[in-house]
């Protein structure tokens, strides 16, 4: 019998069969695109971030139109890890104006929020399964809550207090105590106040309110002394250790991410337009102005974009990804090199319908997700969910 | 048009050739000799080769849905398949061996295959009937494939006309593919009842499909010889044994995903009406004849 020609033919039809297609579920984990529909024509959703859950899933925080009051309510969602809807939750209209970021503490994941006739922050909850939700007050008086981190085990928050007119700074544990909470004047008139008014009642600009920490040092990004500025602050001192302005309302920083000491990953608008500072060094201990940081300039950018920025281990690499509004309707991700700054590539998500970006995290797969809205038919805004291989984005 | 000019060709082309053919006067088989059992015996064997073309309508066998829209407080309607609709071309060259009333066919085959679906979307609001939004998503999918089918063919009769039975494998290769969407709607919120259909988004699509597809494949057809050729007809129907959608991309063309666009896990299946003409590559004289009357 000859053998070679039977191995020949063997070959080639172990070499055909293994270029075939077939079901794989794990293609539909590593990757998809979802947009999470409502048939209400009138309904309104916005996301504000998204967590990973232990189970794989995903947990989405937005906002959502009310009938009956000017601020925002909320909605959380919660998808399996194939990103398809399990269940969602209109939280009632006793709360209002959620905040982020949306926290994992333990098990549990937590969010600012409001009481709508009060004003006072609340710290929001809910388990894994977007269920079992509470909200207890902060035990001091924090009105307005505008952004929030995690501080440890407890919650940073930046807040705006209408009646001193300051942007307030507060250490939070989840159990509502305050244990350090200082205030920096926004400054006097009621033309400083409105764009903050214009922004809570989603009437106006949404400013990119941020706090978090830089080494040992607390920051915001937020109004300070008539100017939207990136203010480092210590809370057992009432004036700032240092402060990056922006041009009063009209500029300042979009995203920051702390790198190292006061290396910083950032984004800046001014006036309309936007540059990105994927390796800036910062001046945390002295007055200095962010029009002097210049940056690469990205006309494609929407107005004022929206920005995002996370650190990111893709395909080995150290990288930067920025997550921005595009003038042509979409999701730009834009990679740079984490310790040079040297930009790598972009991608861009969406088409047709106009796409918003909420939020880009990595999963604990590697992955990238990207939660944003999406105007459905190019009319209802309501949630999406992009997940990228990682092993498919062009670096 | 293309595709009927090809097959009005096919039809004039045998008649031609018969018109040009011997016309030898037939020898009745009482008139056998050792010549005609030679001839005979020779005639137990034959290659043939030749060129068919016709249309094939497809059909998308579903395996498992998918979709980007994921409704919060409606279930969503499937997506509407118009199977065996969309008529695309297939010609094919063909190269066979014949032996004692079987056959052992190779048929390189360019195939264009088309199908659609369709799905449906509604917006409306209890408080205000006139805020009301219907669209309709038509998604056409044109693929070009080159594929390789191996048939074993039996003639059922040893006649003038010759039907007979097929069955094989196929391998394809995916050539092109184009995507487009159409949305039409109706829009009730704009004073009106606004009937309209945007342009169509129209793509290059081929990362969305499997490279590579096998298949089982089998028909009815029939041989009709004229002088020394043979007019054949046949209609064959393909089952996909393998995926026709690549899983790894199917959310990768943003212009589709981000309408709501994402192909199922499918298997396509087809069936072809293919005409054509065949001629025989061995011969044992000058006036050799394919069939022994």
């Amino acid at each position: 019998m000859k053998i070679k020609p039977f191995l020949i033919t063997l070959l080639t039809l172990l070499s055909a069969t293994s270029c075939l297609e077939e079901q794989n579920p794990a293609f539909d984990e590593k990757a998809f695109t979802k947009i999470y529909d409502n048939t209400e024509f009138d309904a309104s959703y916005y996301p504000i971030d998204v967590q990973q859950t232990s189970e794989g899933g995903y947990l989405i925080l937005g906002g959502r139109r009310l009938e009956n009051s000017s601020f925002a309510g909320i909605y959380i969602l919660k998808a399996d890890k194939l990103g398809n809807f399990v269940r969602d939750y209109d939280v009632d209209e006793s709360y209002v104006n959620p905040v982020g970021d949306f926290m994992k503490i333990g098990a549990t994941y937590y969010f600012l929020c409001m009481d709508p006739l009060t004003l006072q922050t609340h710290i929001a909850s809910v388990d894994m399964n977007g269920e079992s939700f509470t909200a207890i007050p902060v035990a001091s008086s924090l009105p307005y809550p505008a952004a929030a981190s995690t501080d440890g085990n407890s919650i940073l928050a930046l807040s705006y207090n209408h009646v001193n007119k300051e942007s307030v700074v507060s250490v939070i544990a989840t159990a509502g105590t305050v244990s350090a909470s200082n205030g920096y004047s926004i400054g006097a008139g009621e033309g400083v106040e409105q764009p903050l008014v214009d922004h809570f009642l989603r009437t106006g600009y949404q400013f990119p309110f941020q706090v978090g920490q830089s080494g040992s040092q607390y920051f915001f990004n937020g109004f300070y002394n008539y100017t939207f500025s990136l203010v480092f602050v210590d809370l057992s001192q009432n004036n700032p250790t240092g402060v990056v302005q922006g041009q009063q309302d009209d500029g300042g920083f979009s995203a920051l991410l702390p790198l190292s000491g006061s290396t910083f990953a950032a984004s800046r608008f001014n006036f309309g337009d936007n540059y990105l500072l994927p390796n800036v060094d910062l001046n945390t201990s002295g007055i200095s102005s962010s029009t002097d940081l210049g940056g690469f300039s990205l006309p494609e950018l929407d107005q004022n974009a929206v920005v995002r920025i996370i650190r990111a281990t893709i395909q080995s690499q150290d990288v930067l990804v920025y997550g921005c509004n595009t003038k042509s309707n979409q999701i730009g991700l834009y990679f740079y090199n984490a310790s040079t700054g040297a930009f790598i590539s972009s991608q861009y998500l969406g088409y047709s319908y106009p796409f918003e970006i909420s939020a880009v995290k990595q999963t604990a797969e590697g992955d990238l997700i990207v939660c944003g809205t999406t105007y459905v038919t190019g009319r209802f805004p309501r949630f999406s969910l992009i997940k990228i291989a990682g092993d498919q984005i062009h670096l | 048009m293309r595709s009927t000019s090809i097959l009005l060709l096919l039809l004039i082309f045998p008649l031609l050739s018969h018109g040009q053919a011997r016309n030898t006067k037939r020898k009745s088989p009482s008139t056998y000799n050792l010549q005609n059992r030679e001839a005979n015996k020779f005639l137990e064997k034959q290659w043939w080769l030749g060129f068919k073309a016709g249309m094939n309508w497809s059909r998308a066998n579903v395996d498992q849905t998918y979709d980007v829209i994921s409704p919060t407080n409606y279930s969503l309607a499937e997506k509407q398949y118009n199977n065996f609709k969309d008529p695309g071309i297939t010609a094919s060259l063909e190269i066979t061996f014949y032996y004692k009333g079987f056959s052992f066919s190779l048929q390189p085959t360019y195939r264009n295959s088309n199908f659609s679906y369709s799905t449906h979307y509604e917006w409306d609001d209890d408080e205000e009937p006139t805020n009301r939004l219907e669209l309709d998503y038509n998604q056409e999918q044109r693929i070009d494939y080159a594929e390789f089918p191996l048939l074993v063919r039996y003639d059922i009769t040893n006649t003038r006309l010759r039907p007979y039975v097929q069955v094989g494998a196929y391998y394809t290769l995916l050539i092109n593919a184009n995507k487009s969407v159409e949305v039409s709607g109706i829009d009730y919120a704009s004073g009106g009842t606004n009937h309209f259909t945007d342009e169509p988004i129209i793509v290059g699509a081929k990362d969305l499909f499997a490279q590579y597809q096998w298949g089982l494949m089998g028909g009815v057809g029939a041989n009709y010889h004229l002088g020394n050729i043979r007019i054949n007809l046949d209609v064959t129907y393909r089952q996909g044994m393998s995926l026709a959608n690549s899983t790894e991309n199917r959310f990768a063309n943003q212009k589709l995903s981000g309408v709501g666009d994402a192909m199922d896990d499918f298997k396509l299946n087809s069936f072809a009406i293919m005409a054509g003409v065949m001629f025989p590559l061995r011969y044992l004289s000058g006036d050799f004849k394919s069939l022994d009357f």
